[in-house]
């Protein structure tokens, strides 16, 4: 079961009730592996791979990664540069980390209404032909951080 | 004061239909042109065509970044063609993700015989993949002879909200976020070669699938006039094909439109 990401309570005092939208935008998700599936959950700092897909756990609502399928090449080949040479105009490497957003309004409001702060788990699921590749324990999203935005 | 143009006039675009609504002979003509290139083995074969999206390396698909859209635009065009250069007339049909009460993969893809024989739909060969580059991926197995699927086993399918979701995004960053969620669900709803980047674009639903895609791009643009990639990727080259992103702004400066259906109407009707 691959590690789960689990924030910092996000105080959700300085969130007005007014937004029409909210987002949670996970930064720097690493695709190089196999395709998965995260699962949110809100205010359940424990909830795994195991855990039911039920409001009553926490469970807000899944994204799915499509994966790069691990490395074919020699070692090496799939390491993303941590700087960029002056000049080098070619486009940035294929797996640098993805950011990507989902839309949580509701249960954002409910949670906002029911006070106290926030705190997200987000659950990686490999969802491959070729199941897991990768150890069980290893950081397969790679997140850097979640934040949460409200749009007005 | 007459005014002469010189020149031929523009060609008809091709329409790109959904997959259920291909007439026998369209169906036909389809299995035929993939027929054909899976019997190529140069570089207008299939194997050339699937191989650019994973293995063999280098793979070349945009995932995850703003080239998403516009390279696999690119890549449908330059697939199409080379179908059209085997059997004139052949067009990418779209995949109707709702068309049915429960999602499924499309009858013309489903069925493992059509006409008498084996559906070339069903199944893809997979070619011209290095025996050491497809070890080095890990514990995946015996590199596969022929593509497989299994819809259903590793996700649910989308909902169609989600693609609502997309179609009303106010920015083409909204957008392609959305509709890239939407395409990464589906390859793992069908599963097996679907499943993952190195050998997917094998099997012959990655094409309807990504015409999908495509298709739902285009209504996006007609709704979101001027909602282009970000001005500063516009240039950039869709390696290793011979576009640029703003090559693929216009499908219609790409020769094609899409349609729910068409019919031709022949002969003298009395």
């Amino acid at each position: 079961m691959s590690a789960a990401f689990v924030s910092r309570p996000i105080a959700l005092s300085g969130v007005g009730g007014g937004f029409h939208r909210a987002d949670l935008v996970f930064h720097g998700l690493d695709h190089s592996g196999p395709s998965y599936e995260v699962r949110i959950f809100f205010n359940n700092r424990d909830a795994n791979a195991d855990t039911p897909r039920t409001e009553k756990e926490g469970y807000v609502r899944s994204f799915y990664l499509f994966g790069h399928g691990g490395c074919a090449g020699q070692p090496g080949h799939c390491d993303v540069p941590e700087t960029r040479r002056p000049y080098d105009v070619r486009p940035q490497h294929q797996l640098t980390p993805a950011t990507r957003w989902v839309t949580v309004t509701d249960a954002t409001r409910k949670a906002l209404a029911a006070g106290g702060d926030l705190t997200v788990t987000a659950v990686p699921v490999v969802t491959s032909a070729s199941g897991a590749k990768r150890d069980d324990d290893e950081d397969l999203m790679g997140l850097q951080q979640i934040s949460l935005v409200t749009y007005d | 004061m007459a005014i002469t143009v010189a020149g031929t006039p523009p060609a008809p675009l091709r329409n790109r239909k959904k997959v259920d609504a291909l007439s026998a002979d369209e169906l036909t003509a389809l299995r035929q042109a993939f027929s054909a290139m899976y019997g190529i083995d140069d570089d207008r074969g299939f194997g050339r065509y699937a191989g650019t999206h994973g293995l063999p390396l280098p793979i070349s698909c945009q995932h995850h970044n703003p080239l998403f859209l516009p390279w696999h635009r690119a890549y449908l065009y330059l697939f199409e063609q080379a179908l059209q250069d085997q059997v004139a007339g052949v067009t990418l049909p779209w995949w109707d993700y709702y068309a049915g009460d429960e999602p499924a993969i499309p009858a013309a893809y489903a069925q493992e015989r059509a006409n008498g024989a084996a559906n070339p739909l069903a199944h893809g060969p997979i070619t011209g993949i290095p025996q050491d580059q497809w070890d080095r991926l890990g514990d995946g197995g015996p590199l596969p002879t022929e593509t497989n699927r299994t819809p259903g086993q590793l996700a649910p399918f989308p909902d169609q909200s989600d693609v609502q979701q997309a179609l009303d995004a106010p920015t083409y960053s909204d957008f392609t976020n959305f509709i890239e969620s939407v395409h990464d669900n589906v390859h793992v709803w069908v599963g097996g070669t679907m499943s993952e980047v190195p050998i997917a674009a094998f099997d012959p639903v990655f094409w309807a699938h990504h015409c999908m895609i495509d298709r739902l791009w285009y209504l996006w643009q007609l709704g979101h006039p001027g909602g282009d990639p970000p001005r500063s990727i516009l240039n950039t080259a869709l390696a290793p094909f011979p576009m640029t992103v703003a090559d693929t702004l216009s499908i219609n400066t790409l020769g094609y439109e899409y349609a729910a259906a068409e019919v031709v109407l022949t002969g003298a009707g009395r």
